[in-house]
């Protein structure tokens, strides 16, 4: 009986203090505050942290920008970080704790797909409008009217793999992804597609194959391609796993072409995979050596402040931070509901190409071709079209 | 094919041969599964990592490696373990302790050389060797045969030397084999120095082989090293090296006829299913645990 | 320092002579919260608080009186949210009928794990359990024409009580919750108090001892971990439907860690260890958020220094209790006092 008690003891001093730390901010509307905040969350720790940390640097680049130029109605913006250790049980918290700060009017990260829809429900259920950089799975927007992607679909990333084997005129295509909700969408929309198209393009995928994420001995599965023999290989998953699958790969075979998604896109890739990463061709959102000013800018910026070079993820974090502020402008207010509607109506040229939301949340991206050579990432122009433009050419 | 595949089976399983003689050294005299082995072996990596990104080199980097995982090894028995075995504890303790510092050492790694994933130098480049008409990579080779070697010294240690006498007398009966002199204590502190540095070895060459070093290493790793050594009877340095090379082949005939997703599912079930028909391992002794 | 205990003695005491009012009145708190504090993040923290007091609830049954480990207790709160899940996202069922299936689906987990390591010891039990938990979760991802795979379970539909929804937000799921951990207390201390309870404790003193004097030790271990299997499956369907949306990634490795440690943490055997172990370790984390970095350094440290200095845990040593003497029976030496005789703790 005793040990109950001392149960109920601690219960209740837990209890005082949660709610000491819920309570303490709270009543602050956010119409007659003199800030305008907004949340960022994402992996600050634990095995994906390097990419909370530098999503967060980028979002934090747009804040200060705009800090410089008078902020949003006058006022100035303030970034809050939560860290949601890319699980779902934390994030689901993480997102009560936002959604229940009336100071904060919009949220913007968390990186895995998994993990953005669980908090998606809760920010849905709420109402706040909610940008991913990040996740991929299909159904994340279909969520309700306040979750919004600036990240590729996943019919973006399986057509321009097939323009780019089209353009590179290989025959035999093979596939490996990882077996998680992205991978597997996206092997799914690339056989779709094939069919789809037919004899419009000579290349034909002769073997589809999934890895379980965090694998990095892929011998086996390299037999497998050699055995199919297989000219080009297309992969979506992280650099983490491309990469020792590309040396491997390259250690039996100097000639095979590999296709790489956004995931690629990064100064890690390049260190990880080394010389074996030369000739690797990748499709993204962004390019951080292009010509455009305000993607020099922003590169710029975040090498200063993170350290390297930003990725894909970096730039469509940073762009949807923009369109929060500018639905802000337009709505003259801060009021979430008031974001969400305008975010219909975002149209801006952003770092990732021009920023709109159609009626589903989903901002349909322009890719570029990006090649591997000396070391670094070289755009090849012209080459990709959007999915209808390109579909118009064919004759579809 | 096939026979490409199990040959890729075998190189993968000396990788898991490798971490499981690290578990089976420690089980065979303490009955204990130390499931820190796999934040260990990840620590020799990154010490190994840690002198190579100074430029000392590799052979430097692997004494540094060897001799810094092996104190840490001997540290924990020391600091956490010793005195639970002093108290007299029931297994359960130090199963639970070891876990705690595998937690502890894990974590640090993240914090103290952040979450991204590093390039390690690959060691050996001399081209591809064909075998039976099979294409195997230098590193593949290489991989083996230092492998082989090292479980070969292992095994001669603890076969053929006074040392390994010991602890063969201090597996048996600790007891008696004090009373025959042996200084038990200085045996555990051994056995766990060698089963660091094995860890450190294991750490080094995985890390040359995949050329990549990150914190989470241990974790994967360490399940699958572990159930080999499980799998061939824990305590038992040529169960180890059968069990590696089973789980290694059962993984790559997984991938080839299955497919990529099921790989680990099926290693895990091959280890279910021997210990459903040998509770011990294929060449685990029946007394496992005092009943 | 001696000041201060005798303090709390002192208060400990004042809470055992009117637990009959205190306990109650405590009870009445807590269903009150949602109203007090209409905060919505202190109330998903709770709901949290109360799935890990199942879930250790569960495990205890296995590691804290049968004196085995699971290192894959998850895969049993997974199978749990996905049979309640599925059921519910995929034929709309109410989630009163999936949470059956919940519980049934944790059970038919328990019951596999049972069969498969009936004939062996406490070491390997560690290892089967951590080969089916990733086995599970391969089941899981590749089964997708049941499952969904990587996808996920979505929709997953809330409950309904006479036309009432319960959400996070209405206090329903808190309420909701305080019904099903008090149901997992009352099903561990009926455990603990019956001739099972005593079976299964006698298997962990001495397995041996425990055959020869007539317990059928494999028949009792089986239904141990299935009973826990069934506890675990109740805090999976409770989960399922109150995120709407489940995944494998969500039922990882690290999350059997964290269920054992609490365990651990709160002391193998003990009922009220189980709550104020799982109330500590999951709301510190949210409170200090800025040592979120040190968080697993910090609970390796506390694993380690439990063993160390305090292998019962917070509040164990259970198994230590006198055993209990039928009424009537007096230990010699030992003043009858009727109201002390008759307590349950």
């Amino acid at each position: 009986m005793k040990k109950m008690l001392c149960a109920l003891l601690a219960g209740v001093m837990v209890l005082s203090s949660l709610a000491g730390c819920g309570g303490s901010k709270g009543a602050s509307s956010s119409n007659d505050s003199d800030e305008v905040t907004i949340a960022f969350v994402g992996p600050m720790t634990g095995d994906n942290a390097e990419y909370g940390q530098s999503m967060k640097a980028a979002v934090q680049i747009a804040v200060d920008e705009w800090n410089e130029k008078g902020g949003v109605l006058g006022k100035q913006i303030k970034l809050v970080d939560y860290d949601d250790a890319n699980t779902s049980e934390q994030a689901s918290s993480v997102a009560q704790k936002i959604t229940g700060d009336s100071s904060i009017c919009a949220v913007i990260g968390h990186f895995s797909s998994g993990v953005a829809m669980t908090a998606s429900e809760v920010y849905q259920e709420q109402g706040i409008p909610y940008i991913s950089g990040s996740a991929a799975h299909v159904d994340l927007t279909g969520i309700g009217d306040y979750i919004f992607r600036n990240n590729s679909v996943y019919e973006t990333d399986a057509n321009a793999m097939i323009q780019i084997v089209d353009y590179m005129g290989f025959k035999k295509i093979g596939i490996l992804n990882p077996n998680t909700d992205a991978g597997v969408s996206v092997t799914n929309e690339i056989e779709t597609m094939m069919e789809e198209y037919g004899d419009k393009i000579d290349a034909e995928l002769v073997l589809a194959e999934l890895y379980e994420d965090g694998t990095v001995d892929f011998s086996a599965t390299i037999s497998k391609f050699q055995e199919a023999g297989v000219e080009a290989i297309y992969s979506s998953g992280a650099y983490a796993q491309t990469a020792p699958f590309i040396q491997q790969y390259r250690e039996k075979d100097q000639n095979v072409q590999f296709i790489m998604s956004a995931s690629c896109f990064s100064q890690e890739f390049l260190d990880l995979a080394g010389d074996d990463a030369e000739g690797v061709v990748l499709a993204t959102s962004f390019f951080y050596e292009s010509d455009d000013e305000n993607v020099q800018a922003f590169s710029e910026k975040f090498k200063e402040a993170y350290g390297s070079e930003p990725s894909t993820f970096c730039g469509q974090v940073y762009d949807a931070a923009y369109a929060i502020f500018y639905a802000i402008e337009a709505g003259e207010s801060a009021d979430r509901e008031s974001i969400k509607d305008n975010l219909f109506n975002t149209d801006f040229q952003g770092v990732t190409g021009k920023i709109t939301f159609n009626e589903e949340g989903n901002c349909p991206k322009q890719q570029v071709l990006l090649k591997v050579e000396n070391g670094t990432y070289v755009e090849i122009p012209d080459v990709l079209l959007s999915q209808p433009d390109y579909e118009a050419q064919l004759g579809i | 094919m096939i026979l490409e595949q199990i040959l890729n089976g075998i190189m993968l399983g000396m990788v898991y041969a490798l971490i499981a003689v690290g578990y089976s050294l420690v089980f065979g005299i303490l009955r204990l599964l130390n499931m820190a082995h796999g934040a260990i072996y990840a620590f020799g990596a990154h010490m190994a990592l840690l002198i190579v990104s100074m430029n000392f080199g590799l052979p430097a980097a692997f004494v540094f490696a060897i001799l810094t995982t092996g104190i840490l090894s001997v540290a924990m028995d020391r600091i956490i373990l010793a005195p639970l075995r002093a108290k007299n504890a029931p297994n359960i303790t130090a199963l639970i302790s070891v876990m705690g510092v595998s937690y502890i050492i894990q974590n640090m790694l993240m914090i103290v050389f952040d979450s991204t994933k590093k390039t390690f130098p690959k060691l050996f480049d001399f081209g591809n060797v064909e075998i039976f008409g099979v294409t195997l990579t230098s590193t593949q080779i290489s991989m083996f045969l230092i492998a082989l070697a090292f479980l070969a010294l292992l095994t001669f240690i603890v076969n053929f030397t006074k040392v390994g006498l010991a602890m063969r007398a201090s597996r048996e009966n600790p007891k008696a084999a004090n009373m025959m002199g042996i200084d038990v204590r200085k045996i555990v502190t051994f056995t766990f120095f060698i089963s660091g540095m094995c860890a450190a070895v294991a750490g080094v060459l995985v890390s040359g082989y995949y050329q990549m070093v990150y914190s989470t290493m241990g974790t994967e790793a360490g399940l699958k090293g572990f159930s080999a050594a499980v799998l061939g009877g824990i305590g038992m340095l040529h169960g180890s090296v059968i069990g590696g090379v089973i789980i290694g082949i059962a993984e790559s005939l997984a991938v080839t006829f299955l497919g990529g997703s099921f790989r680990s599912a099926t290693a895990y079930i091959v280890l279910f299913i021997v210990l459903l028909i040998r509770p011990s391992g294929l060449f685990g002794k029946d007394n496992v645990e005092k009943v | 320092m001696g000041k201060l205990t005798a303090a709390y003695d002192k208060f400990v005491d004042f809470l055992l002579k009117y637990k009959k009012i205190i306990l109650p009145l405590f009870l009445m708190v807590l269903v009150l919260v949602p109203i007090v504090i209409p905060d919505q993040y202190v109330i998903r923290v709770l709901c949290l608080i109360g799935i890990y007091c199942m879930l250790t609830l569960s495990l205890n049954l296995i590691a804290g009186y049968m004196g085995q480990t699971s290192m894959g207790h998850a895969a049993l709160y997974m199978m749990g949210a996905y049979f309640s899940g599925l059921l519910g996202s995929k034929f709309g069922w109410p989630f009163w009928i999936t949470l059956i299936f919940g519980i049934i689906g944790g059970a038919i987990g328990g019951l596999i794990l049972g069969l498969a390591t009936m004939k062996l010891s406490a070491s390997y039990l560690a290892v089967i359990t951590l080969a089916f938990g990733e086995v599970m979760e391969a089941v899981v991802l590749n089964w997708t024409s049941v499952t969904n795979g990587p996808l996920g379970v979505r929709n997953i539909p809330r409950p309904n009580l006479f036309g009432w929804e319960l959400t996070p937000t209405n206090g329903g799921f808190y309420w909701l919750m305080l019904v099903l951990v008090i149901v997992a207390v009352l099903v561990s201390k009926s455990v603990v108090e019956s001739k099972f309870g005593r079976a299964v404790r006698a298997i962990k003193e001495d397995e041996l001892a425990a055959k020869l004097m007539g317990v059928h030790t494999a028949a009792y271990k089986v239904k141990t971990i299935v009973l826990s299997g069934a506890m675990a499956g109740m805090a999976g369907a409770f989960y399922a439907s109150m995120n709407r949306y489940i995944d494998a990634a969500t039922f990882s490795f690290d999350i059997s860690m964290t269920i054992l440690c609490i365990v651990i943490f709160g002391g193998l055997g003990s009922i009220p260890g189980m709550i104020v172990g799982s109330t500590i370790l999951i709301a510190f984390p949210e409170v200090l958020r800025s040592f979120a970095d040190y968080r697993y350094v910090v609970y390796g440290l506390l694993l380690i220094l439990m063993m160390r200095f305090r292998p019962q845990g917070l509040l164990g040593g259970l198994s230590r209790r006198p055993y209990k003497l039928p009424a009537g029976v007096v230990r010699p030496g030992e003043k009858t006092d009727g109201d002390e005789g008759k307590q349950v703790k």
